[in-house]
This record gives structure tokens, C-alpha cells and sequence, in this order.
């Protein structure tokens, strides 16, 4: 009898080494947590991007040719072996023809073997802090411009600056002189922005049907509040609809943020305001603009056109409207969102513009390509860089796969599936230009206009540039205080500006928070940088 | 068990024959005693990473020390709430999780169909298989404040009106409570029934002759043994009151901010914290804070237990 009390007890101690078990590879993903983390930390600053899932791309016939290395290339030697790590829309069947392919190029021109490694935003996100601090291969890789200075602190990334002038003049004629500099810290070059939108104007995406039927258009409205009318009426006709809501992060009074003044970081502890013209740091959540916003983001929600969970809304607005329940919901605006909002949410859609395309450091360097210092020869790694930014083919085969068998050629210029190829069945099919390397200069999918690139390089050319363009704010002096200034803002953020407080009582709290956190310092800080960095100009 | 090993050893001692005897047995240990060096004391050198400001170039050993500077940040902001918080729900957890399973535990004995005992240990057990993110979809089904069920269906129809379920703080210490008893509760009553099923019948026998009720077989004979297994599950517990599960206090709240005064723990703030920056030196001290302070509490915990009742100690 005594036995079986002590299996008893043995099986409590085996249960609970199991748990100590669990324990121990809880402590593991701990430490991991940091890692998808700053995946997720950076997709805030990259959110303009990951929003949107690209439904073009296209070739620029005028930069189409291949472009030159500034290096001799020595074909006698051993083919150096690059590792590419490449964002991609979805785990695609048949990467290997695009690698077979894509390493005739390579071979024959640039003497460099490539290993592609395609991954997903949630792959990256899971594995790219271990990829960085283990010793895997790995050459060239993607990352969010806001973990450039914690990268750069633990010495993951190569400074490419010393091989921007032997092998990086493509980079500069493509992204352009002053673009690359965002993806500059303290004069050390981590990456070179990949050729998305310049610019995130805040854009209204309405259900034209509703639009209509309520007896309004396009051009009754330029600014939110005149949409206060609309939304009254169109509540009247449809009281089951939700009017306005999408992800808690795309608030009116949050995404103009993103808009009206310059971050330096995207992180909107203290801001250039007035579309970065002015160069003195102040308290976003202080200025009117926010205020203003806030209130008119309350007096839609005590309204009821707001969703009552809008505070903790993740579902973004898209799949919102396709389910039928939402009249409006806040994008970045780009020539084409049209199309691609019409594509994402089965609906005709009225987009309207409200606030001016400005250019901004952190909207910029959202997404930046750079060299890992895994790399073996970062020299080769910058070669190939270059050489992928400039040359049309490598572009169409990471994006769109093999011509002729995941897509063809149509009269136009743009591209489309072959007979018989869909969605489902391609084995290659990405349609993420925006998150690669240099959708600019590749094919246009079908449905866009032929030139929407120009179109991209025209508001780029005509937009606003912010006084600190170039200029990237550098945390770690601060980084305990941006600890807990975000611990602050998580807090109150979302609910001010989803407009279910009221927003004079809780700005006012939510400012005292971020003062007794260290906004200050971090202010102070940044103005110093700043300073520091216009003074260089 | 340990116990017993115990007063075997005071008797006599292990001689090289006895040894010998045992030789395959030590051998079968061996592997599972490598895996356990290879994969948790080899590691545990790591530590000195929280001491450092890490550079991949330098690697973990390399790098420069930076002090305490790495904890900064956890002591930054609201320390008292955040520390306050994980203490206060897993003490109740512990508390109300043996109060629950030991409860269940002799229900669950005492039901005498075999296949209706089996049916309601796999119901109790069920939930604590669900992932964490599903649950959190679950009681958003009952707490949504537009489409919930306790809005629309049981607070409209009863002319109250609606709660702002996750805007308002002072509810959620009770559903963070009940959400962690029903989706824990089965694995400790699983380990309770195992206890309670090796208590020796000729003591209910007895018990039962002398005309004793069936609560007093409960409180004197059930719970009484129990003791072993109660202690042994608290004192794991304990070694993990400084951590909190982060899928409870992150996703079932929906992260939402309104409530961060009342879930906020050290994990969650850890990884708020560490979203914004990042570093392997930060997450590495708070998990070398969580765990010096978690064998504190273990060590403090078994020294009290050793003073009240020396057999029920662990070591």
C-alpha cells in the first residue's frame, strides 16, 4: 500500500518536472519574445507598408536595362555563395526554378551564386533575431528602419557606406541620393530603402454605394470633418453597419500622425510638426492637431459611427468591409489604392485623400534592405545588391517567378497568368513589390495603370520634404525611457484615440504619464541629434 | 519517495556492492542526466549576458560588461503596480487552483460509474489543451461589447445596460481569475485524483467502522495525505510566482490599454518594453530577475515547510 503512495508522489514529482520542463522552454521563448518583438515593433513603423498588399508592379521601360558594377568582376575564381533573404506574400511551390534562374543571371554576370530564401512577414518576424545572433548564412536581408540602431548596437549589420562608392552607384541612381540617406544612423549606412511609396498620406476608403445612395460624392468631401455629414446620413439609411472602424491603429488621430508631422523615428515621442518644416521638437500629444482630431474622433463615436471595439480592433478594414459590416476605414494613400482597396474588399470604392504628401524619414526607410554581418564578403553581398536593384529580370523572378510559366507578357506591357495558371495553381506568385527590392523597375500587373511607377515617381518629385529628411533618430541614449514611454502609450493611446474617452480629461492624463516616464529627456535628446545632424547639412 | 530514500540512507550505508547492483539502473539515468547538462546547465553561463551590453561581434562571453544597467528599465516605470500585480494573481492562483483541484479531485473519486468518471476528468481537462489565443477568442465571444453575449444576451434582455467590458479595469482581476481556474484546474485535479487514488482503503475501512462521516473521511483521511502532493505542487508554483503566463494577461485582455493597470505583469511589460527596442541583454536580465527571485521563494518556501513539518519538505 505504502508503494502506491509513493507512484502517487512519484507521478506528482513526473508531472511536475513536466512543468518545470515547460518552464524551461518557456524561459527560452522569453528570450525569443524579444525577437518576433521587434519584428512586430517595426511593422508599427512599417505599418504603411504591411497594410497594403501591393496589387502591381511594373516595369519602367525607361530604367529597364542592366546595370553595371563599378568592380571589376573576376570569373576565374570560385563563385562566391550569397545567401538572399527576400520578403515574400506567401510560401511559394516551386522556388527553385526562380533560384535556377535566377542564378544563370548571377553566374554569368556578377560570378555569385545565390541561395534565395524567401520568407513571409510572420516568418521574419519569428526568425530573423536568430538568424542575426547565430551564425546561419546569411548576406543580404530585409528589416524595419526602426530596429536599425538596436541592430547596429549589437553589431548585426555591415556598414555598406565604405562600398557605396565602389559597387553601390546603382543604388544611389535608383533609390536616389537623398533616399538613401534614411537609411543612414550616425553616419553608418545600415540599409538602402526598397522602392515602396515615398509618402503616407492619410486616405479615406469609403463604400461608394453607400456614398452614393446617401446623396454624396467624392468631391463634397476634403477634410474628415466634412465627412461628419455623410456619416449622419448614411448611418440613417443603415443602422446595422458599423460607419467607421478597421485596426485600433488606423484612428483618424493615429494615422495623421504618420501624415502631418515628422516622427524622426515613428515612434511620435516629440515631433517636427507642421509637416517637419519647423525644427523644433514639441509634444505630439500636445498640439492642437491631436486635440482637434481626438474631439472629432470622440464626437463620432458618441455618435455611434464608431465600432464600441475599436480600441481593440486587430482586424483591418479590408476584411471589415468585405464582410459587409463597415461604411469607411483609414488607409495610406497611394496613386493606386484604388485598385487595390476595390481588390481587398470586393467593393467600388471612393478613396479621398485629407491630408498632403509629405516625405518623412521613417516612411522611407519603413522597410530597408542591408547586409548582415554573417556575411562572409560583404563586398560580393553589396555587389549583388546593386545589381539586383538595377536589373529588371532579378526583379520580375523574385516577384513574379518565370516568364511564361507563372506569368505572360500581355499587349500593354502588363502582365498577367498564363492560360489556365490562377492564384492557386502558379507555382510561383508573390505580387509583393511593395516589400521587395525594386518593384519600380519589373513588370505592372494587369489591372494597373501600365505607368503606375511614374505615377509613384511623380508624387515622390511633387511631395513635401520634411526639414530632418535623412535624419533618423538614434534611441539608444534614451532606450530605458522609450521603454517606458511605450509601456505609457500602449496604455492610453489607442483608447484616446479611438474617441471613447474624453479626449481634454484623458490627454491631459495621458500627458502627465509620459512626462513623469521621461518624455522630457527623450525630447531633449532628440533635439540634440537633430541639431547635431542639420548642423552636418 | 524522497522522504523514504532518506531514512534508507540513514540506516545504512551504500556500500560498493549495493553499488554494483545498481549499476544499470545509473546507466539507464545517464542519458537523461547528459540531456539535462547539455541542455540546462551548459546555458545557464548565459546569464552573464544580462550583465552585458551584447555584441554580436564580440559574441555573449566578449562583450562589454555594462553593470546593472541591463534592469534599468524594469524598475522604471510603475514597479510597485507591475511586480504587484504578477505577485497578487498567482498567489491567488495557487490558492484557489488547489482549493479547485483538491475539491474536484474527491468529487471526481467519488463517482462510482467508471465511464462517467472518465467523462467528467477529460471535461475538466479539455480547456487546459485549448490554446491560450483561442480562449482569448472565446471570451471576447462573451465580453465583445458590440456582438458579446453577456451584452446582448443577458444584460439587454435583463434592461441593464451594457459594459464596456474592455475599457473598465475592475472587473478583470475576477475574469482573469476565472478564465485561469477553468483552463488550469484540470491538470492539478488530475494529479490530486492519482494522490487521492493511492490513499491506502483500509483507512476509509477503519474510518468507517468507527461510524465516521463522509466529511470527516475527507478531512481527516483524504486531505491529510494529500499534504505531499499539495506541497510539491506549491512549491513549483512558487518557483514561478515572479513570471506570469503571457498569454493570459496579453491576449485575453485583448491588449487592451485601458486595462493595463490591473494586467499588466512583468512579462507583459517586458515585451512591451521590448518591442520598441529590443536587445538580448534586457530580455535576458528579466528572465535572470524572474528566476533569482522565483529560487528565493522556492528555497524560502521549502525552509518553512522543513520547520513545520520536516517529512513534507523537498529537500
Amino acid at each position: 500500500m505504502k508503494m502506491k503512495r509513493r507512484l502517487a508522489l512519484l507521478l506528482t514529482l513526473a508531472m511536475g518536472m513536466s512543468v518545470l520542463a515547460g518552464c524551461g522552454g518557456n524561459a527560452g521563448t522569453g528570450g525569443d519574445t524579444g525577437t518576433d518583438g521587434s519584428g512586430e515593433g517595426g511593422s508599427t513603423s512599417g505599418g504603411a507598408a504591411s497594410t497594403e498588399a501591393d496589387g502591381s508592379t511594373g516595369g519602367d521601360a525607361a530604367s529597364g536595362n542592366t546595370g553595371s558594377t563599378g568592380v571589376e568582376i573576376d570569373f576565374d575564381e570560385e563563385p562566391y555563395e550569397a545567401t538572399l533573404m527576400y520578403w515574400v506574400g506567401n510560401d511559394a511551390r516551386d522556388v527553385d526554378s526562380v533560384e535556377e534562374a535566377f542564378n544563370e543571371l548571377t553566374l554569368s554576370q556578377l560570378n555569385i551564386k545565390v541561395n534565395l530564401m524567401p520568407v513571409t512577414l510572420g516568418t521574419h518576424a519569428q526568425q530573423i533575431q536568430m538568424v542575426l545572433s547565430s551564425d546561419d548564412d546569411l548576406d543580404i536581408f530585409p528589416f524595419y528602419g526602426g530596429n536599425m540602431g538596436s541592430y547596429i548596437d549589437a553589431d548585426y549589420i555591415v556598414d555598406m557606406s565604405e562600398y557605396m562608392d565602389t559597387c553601390g552607384q546603382d543604388l544611389i541612381r535608383v533609390i536616389g541620393a537623398e533616399d538613401v540617406e534614411c537609411g543612414k544612423m550616425n553616419g553608418f549606412q545600415a540599409g538602402v530603402p526598397n522602392m515602396h511609396e515615398r509618402t503616407n498620406p492619410t486616405m479615406f476608403v469609403l463604400r461608394t454605394d453607400l456614398l452614393e445612395e446617401a446623396g454624396f460624392t467624392a468631391e463634397d468631401i476634403k477634410t474628415a470633418e466634412d465627412l461628419t455629414p455623410v456619416f449622419a446620413a448614411v448611418k440613417e439609411k443603415h443602422p446595422e453597419i458599423t460607419i467607421f472602424g478597421g485596426a485600433n491603429s488606423s484612428s483618424y488621430a493615429g494615422a495623421i500622425s504618420g501624415a502631418l508631422v515628422d516622427a524622426l523615428d515613428g515612434k511620435n515621442f516629440g515631433v517636427l510638426p507642421n509637416m517637419g518644416q519647423d525644427t523644433t521638437v514639441v509634444n505630439w500629444y500636445e498640439t492642437d492637431t491631436f486635440m482637434d482630431a481626438c474631439k472629432l474622433m470622440h464626437e463620432w463615436y458618441e455618435a455611434g459611427y464608431v465600432s464600441a471595439d475599436f480600441a481593440t480592433c486587430t482586424d483591418p478594414g479590408e476584411s471589415l468591409m468585405r464582410a459587409g459590416n463597415l461604411f469607411s476605414f483609414i488607409t495610406y494613400g497611394k496613386p493606386n489604392s484604388k485598385a487595390e482597396k476595390d481588390a481587398m474588399t470586393g467593393y467600388d470604392t471612393t478613396c479621398i485623400k485629407v491630408t498632403p504628401d509629405v516625405c518623412y524619414t521613417q516612411t522611407t526607410n519603413a522597410l530597408l534592405y542591408g547586409i548582415s554581418s554573417n556575411s562572409e564578403d560583404p563586398e560580393k553581398a553589396m555587389i549583388l545588391l546593386n545589381w539586383i536593384y538595377a536589373t529588371k529580370e532579378a526583379n520580375d523572378l523574385l516577384n513574379w517567378g518565370i516568364e511564361g510559366k507563372d506569368y505572360v507578357v500581355q499587349e500593354d506591357g502588363t502582365i498577367d497568368y498564363p492560360e489556365g495558371v490562377t492564384a492557386e495553381t502558379a507555382g510561383y506568385h508573390q505580387d509583393y513589390g511593395w516589400a521587395q527590392m525594386n518593384q519600380y523597375n519589373s513588370y505592372v500587373w494587369t489591372g494597373n495603370a501600365p505607368d503606375v511607377w511614374e505615377q509613384y515617381q511623380q508624387i515622390r518629385d511633387g511631395a513635401t520634404v520634411s526639414k530632418a529628411y535623412g535624419f533618423f533618430f538614434d534611441t539608444t541614449p534614451v532606450l530605458n525611457e522609450i521603454a517606458a514611454l511605450t509601456s505609457v502609450s500602449d496604455e492610453y493611446l489607442f483608447t484616446i484615440t479611438s474617441g471613447s474617452v474624453d479626449p481634454e480629461t484623458a490627454i491631459a492624463e495621458f500627458n502627465e504619464k509620459l512626462y513623469s516616464a521621461g518624455l522630457q529627456t527623450v525630447m531633449d535628446e532628440k533635439q540634440a541629434q537633430l541639431d547635431a545632424w542639420l548642423a552636418e547639412q | 519517495m524522497v522522504t523514504g530514500l532518506k531514512k534508507n540512507k540513514k540506516k545504512e550505508k551504500l556500500t560498493w556492492v549495493q553499488f554494483k547492483q545498481y549499476i544499470p539502473l545509473y546507466l539507464m539515468l545517464l542519458p537523461a542526466l547528459i540531456y539535462l547538462f547539455i541542455n540546462n546547465y551548459i546555458p545557464m553561463t548565459g546569464i552573464v549576458v544580462a550583465f552585458k551590453k551584447y555584441s554580436k561581434k564580440k559574441g555573449i562571453y566578449g562583450s562589454d560588461w555594462n553593470g546593472l544597467e541591463n534592469f534599468e528599465y524594469l524598475f522604471k516605470n510603475d514597479a510597485g503596480l507591475i511586480i504587484r500585480n504578477t505577485l497578487l494573481y498567482n498567489i491567488v492562483f495557487i490558492v484557489l487552483g488547489m482549493v479547485v483541484g483538491v475539491t474536484l479531485a474527491i468529487l471526481i473519486t467519488d463517482v462510482l460509474s467508471k465511464r462517467l468518471k472518465k467523462l467528467y476528468q477529460s471535461a475538466i481537462m479539455l480547456p487546459f489543451l485549448i490554446s491560450i489565443v483561442i480562449v482569448s477568442y472565446i471570451v471576447f465571444a462573451f465580453l465583445s461589447v458590440e456582438n458579446g453575449m453577456i451584452n446582448n444576451s443577458l444584460l439587454k434582455p435583463l434592461g441593464l445596460s451594457p459594459v464596456q467590458w474592455y475599457a473598465e479595469p475592475k472587473y478583470w482581476p475576477f475574469i482573469l481569475t476565472f478564465v485561469n481556474i477553468w483552463k488550469g484546474c484540470g491538470y492539478g485535479t488530475l494529479i490530486y485524483i492519482a494522490g487521492i487514488v493511492g490513499i491506502d482503503p483500509s483507512f476509509y475501512e477503519a474510518a468507517r467502522l468507527d461510524g465516521a462521516t463522509r466529511w470527516q473521511q475527507i478531512t481527516k483521511i483524504t486531505i491529510p495525505c494529500l499534504v505531499p502532493s499539495l506541497i510539491t505542487m506549491t512549491m513549483l508554483s512558487l518557483g514561478r510566482i515572479f513570471a506570469s503566463d503571457f498569454g493570459l494577461f496579453y491576449q485575453v485582455p485583448q491588449n487592451s490599454g485601458a486595462l493595463f493597470s490591473v494586467t499588466q505583469t512583468i512579462d507583459t511589460y517586458v515585451y512591451r518594453a521590448l518591442i520598441s527596442s529590443g536587445g538580448i541583454g534586457r530580455s535576458a536580465a528579466a528572465g535572470f530577475f524572474q528566476s533569482v527571485v522565483g529560487f528565493a521563494l522556492v528555497m524560502g518556501a521549502n525552509a518553512l515547510v522543513r520547520k513545520i513539518s520536516r517529512e513534507n519538505a523537498m529537500f
